[in-house]
């Protein structure tokens, strides 16, 4: 389940236009803006090609001027891909 | 006590990440909604910074910039953009731009602020006055791979034909000059043969000296992208240094620094051994040289050569986690995929052997065979946005003019005089002065006058408080022209304020063949100027102060012509459809009207506005897509090598034995430095350090240590370390964590401060063939000096 920070630039004037349209899609977890038209958000799919495909989907919105990862997690995705890791037990710390 | 599962973990790590890097705590307050804004318009462009030439648009509301986003439809980039190429916008307005002529008449002077006119006038007479008290080699400029074309054609025009001097360079030589070595060696033309494209196609791809995650993001984003899509495709990552481009790879080689010669012959002898070579490629395509004169070799010699490389003693020369099955793995993976692309930057070129290391991966691949078919190309990574374009094929070095001519050959010369319409003879017959030819003879007091555009060399050059000193002497007029006060401007005597990208309209060429075009969309700010301009109104000046007509006769195609756009125009066209008309780098069909077609840009060679208009030649030297390969064609045979370096039309296998870097470690000075690029930040960072977004993620150098040597030095995580070399001592918080391997140290090379300025530090010997610097190896102590103290960000 590849889980990606996300810094979503936006006309500052449309900031609110963009929450709303990004906190309908699965997937999506808006934490906040910046007041300057920078939308902090986490995202997560099912594989990395569903997130490219996210990822697109909200680029595609009039508002979202751009949709840059600062964060990737891909390890059980590639892990699998290895042939190394089925399943992960939830851990706990 | 809270538990928190993994992936509660993971999503907090995530949402802070974002929120560190606009700079907001969490939890966050929504805003408000507002109106939308009316006249917004959006403009093409390429990205300012590295060498992908990725593709933007830029948002303007009332003249006034307010954002970047990627075209979609861009082969280059398809859309994405880094954090970098996302934010340069930010520079457009920035209230530290330079807004008007600045000039004093001694360097221990204040500056004041003076007109263009006198400005110009100044610039023209300090020229003129060095040529006629100390002849045409007395004054140099030094240009730029972030120059537009336009610009470095015109500058060089005017003083190879103007002021009759070869003294025309570029930095470039600091970064590409060893690749541009291999690939005329090895292929007899410059550039790859390949494209963006094979990255989508490749089995394998073998990434040496090369950080590419941080360097080229979006480039690295298809190539994991191709790796997630396809978990067969293998990824190959030789580097000293754990960097975040090693965490794709299937296999990460760490070998001490400087011995990936013994590295890449070792694996050539696996391919001999194991018969993994193309036999019929070898016959069709190939020939064997040796030694500096290029004396021909045959197979059997080369195997001979190769004897001493086995695996095993590889290993032994190589350290690191190197093993000889590792060895025959990578070989064997290279040599039988269905396609491996290899890709390179500054790791195999900035050393003293760049243009072995450049032929050695080369020879690989023209061993196997691994070149023409689609995924497989020998492709160097070029690290500033018009290296190629600008540089590299407009005549931007000192050994080099237009359209890829060697200087030395007189038919090139008369070519290109001819086109200008100046006299035979007016080009000097001998390359002038390498970059670090070019400094030295400053600090002799041999260049009396010296043009320095859109480069910083007072802090890249390596080594560089020794040519500070002469930049610093009185002795030396220095002009810079420049959007931002830089390490460089405090030499200057005049400091002239440029337009900045989407200012002014001009061309760049990116790493992969294409030329895109940018057109001015903003006004520069104050009275920021276009070079080219510029450069026109000096020349002018110029030729009534020497009272040369020819002078004048650089810049008369350009006479009263608007400078944002007809300007420009006219220059690319003369360059394109005169300099480069049967030159391997034909441009004669990628006009500015084409060009503003395109999505992107063109790859050349593109003689024909049709064939440029579908994109032009994705693979060089293939019948049915290249039109040269067809038009050149002498045999049969479906490649022909045509490049102008090789009469034989061959592709060549160099017999290249391992030899050490200049300055390796020894008792005095036990540790490797290398230094390098990180993600957040270009070059010398008087761009990106004024983006906030970008200087919040990385505020200033630091070292970093194996955690291995910092536990036997006794250093800890923000300690103070001081970094001596024979040349000068920096500074630095110390990062602890397994990127170098040990006796290793890194630190990235962007920051401004004196005493994080890691050139400082480095090593200028060179490579005897490119001339290019060793900036990737040399002899370091490493001693902690404190605990962490409090740092501040630093940009003059």
């Amino acid at each position: 389940m590849p889980i990606a920070g996300a810094v979503i630039s936006t006309r500052p004037e449309e900031t609110a236009i963009a929450v709303a349209l990004l906190s309908g899609l699965t997937g999506v977890e808006v934490h906040g803006t910046d007041g300057r038209g920078a939308i902090v958000a986490v995202l997560e799919t099912a594989t990395t090609a569903a997130m490219e495909h996210l990822i697109r989907t909200m680029s595609a919105f009039a508002p979202i001027l751009h949709v840059g990862l600062t964060f990737l997690n891909a390890e059980d995705e590639m892990a699998a891909q290895a042939g190394c890791l089925a399943s992960r037990p939830e851990e706990t710390g | 006590m809270m538990a928190q599962t993994r992936r509660d973990f993971l999503k907090t790590t995530a949402a802070l990440s974002a929120a560190s890097y606009v700079g907001v705590s969490l939890p966050l307050e929504q805003q408000s909604l507002v109106q939308a804004a009316e006249g917004e318009t959006w403009h093409r462009g390429t990205c300012r910074l590295c060498g992908v030439g990725c593709r933007v648009e830029l948002g303007v509301r009332q003249g006034v910039p307010f954002g970047l986003r990627g075209v979609a439809e861009a082969r280059t980039n398809f859309g994405y953009l880094c954090m970098k190429g996302m934010h340069f916008w930010q520079c457009l307005g920035h209230k530290d731009r330079l807004t008007k002529p600045l000039y004093r008449e001694k360097k221990s002077d204040p500056f004041k602020e003076i007109s263009w006119d006198a400005a110009l006038d100044i610039a023209a007479a300090k020229f003129a006055e060095a040529v006629k008290q100390h002849g045409s080699d007395a004054v140099v400029y030094y240009g730029s791979g972030q120059a537009l074309t336009e610009e470095t054609y015109l500058f060089q025009k005017i003083m190879r034909g103007g002021l009759k001097t070869n003294n025309v360079e570029g930095n470039p030589r600091l970064c590409m000059a060893s690749a541009v070595g291999g690939y005329l060696s090895s292929f007899g033309a410059d550039e790859p043969i390949g494209g963006y494209a094979d990255l989508e196609k490749a089995h394998c791809f073998f990434i040496i000296g090369s950080n590419t995650a941080e360097a080229h993001p979006v480039l690295f984003r298809r190539i994991m992208r191709r790796k997630l899509d396809n978990p067969g495709v293998k990824v190959i990552n030789a580097d000293p240094r754990v960097s975040q481009t090693s965490r794709i790879a299937d296999l990460h080689l760490q070998f001490k620094p400087g011995t990936d010669l013994s590295l890449l012959n070792a694996m050539a002898r696996v391919i001999i051994d194991e018969k993994l070579y193309d036999e019929q490629f070898l016959a069709n395509y190939a020939a064997f040289k040796q030694g500096k004169e290029g004396k021909d070799a045959t197979l059997d010699e080369y195997r001979q050569f190769l004897a001493p490389y086995t695996p095993e003693a590889a290993a032994a020369t190589c350290g690191g986690n190197i093993t000889a099955d590792v060895i025959r793995q990578v070989a064997r993976w290279f040599a039988t995929s269905k396609g491996t692309m290899s890709l390179w930057c500054m790791g195999i070129n900035q050393r003293k052997q760049g243009v072995w290391a450049n032929n050695l991966i080369h020879n690989l691949h023209i061993l196997t065979g691994q070149l023409m078919k689609e995924g497989a190309d020998s492709f160097s990574l070029t690290g500033q946005p018009n290296a190629c374009g600008g540089v590299r094929e407009a005549g931007g070095l000192s050994h080099i003019l237009p359209g890829h001519r060697p200087v030395e050959k007189e038919k090139m010369r008369n070519q290109v005089e001819e086109a200008w319409g100046v006299p035979p003879g007016r080009i000097p017959a001998e390359p002038g002065l390498h970059t670090v030819a070019m400094f030295t003879a400053i600090n002799e007091g041999k260049v009396k006058a010296a043009w320095i555009n859109c480069t910083s060399p007072a802090q890249s050059m390596p080594n560089c408080d020794f040519y500070n000193k002469g930049m610093a002497g009185e002795q030396c007029f220095i002009v810079c022209t420049d959007i931002f006060k830089t390490r460089t401007t405090e030499f200057a005597n005049l400091i002239l304020p440029t337009a900045f990208h989407f200012e002014k309209t001009g061309v760049y060429g990116c790493t992969e063949r294409r030329s895109q075009l940018t057109r001015k969309v903003v006004n520069a700010p104050g009275e920021a100027k276009p070079e080219v301009w510029i450069a026109r109104e000096w020349a002018k000046r110029l030729a009534v102060k020497l009272d040369d007509p020819v002078i004048a006769q650089c810049v008369k195609p350009f006479e009263g012509l608007e400078e944002d756009f007809a300007l420009p125009q006219a220059i690319w066209d003369e360059y394109t459809q005169k300099l480069t008309k049967n030159r391997d780098c034909d441009l004669r069909g990628a006009t500015y009207a084409v060009l503003s077609r395109m999505a992107d840009g063109v790859q050349w060679p593109a003689p024909t506005e049709e064939f440029a208009l579908t994109g032009g030649t994705v693979k060089k030297f293939v019948k049915g897509k290249d039109p040269m390969a067809d038009s050149e064609s002498k045999n049969d045979l479906p490649y022909q090598f045509y490049g102008p370096a090789h009469e034989d039309r061959k592709l060549w296998i160099w017999l290249r034995p391992q030899a050490d870097p200049s300055e390796i470690p020894d008792a005095e000075y036990p540790f490797y430095l290398s230094t390098g690029r990180i993600i957040d930040h270009w070059h010398t960072m008087s761009m990106t350090g004024r983006v906030p977004e970008l200087l919040r993620a990385n505020p200033y150098a630091y070292v970093e240590l194996n955690p291995k040597d910092a536990g036997r030095l006794g250093i800890k995580p923000g300690d103070m370390v001081e970094l001596t070399s024979r040349r000068g001592v920096n500074v630095l918080p110390a990062k602890v964590y397994e990127g170098p391997m040990e006796g290793m140290v890194f630190a990235y090379w962007h920051d401004q401060e004196q005493t994080r300025m890691i050139n400082r530090v480095t090593k200028d010997d060179y490579d005897p063939g490119s001339k290019e610097p060793e900036f990737k190896i040399c002899a370091v102590k490493v001693k902690r000096v404190s605990g962490p103290v409090p740092i501040k960000p630093f940009l003059i």
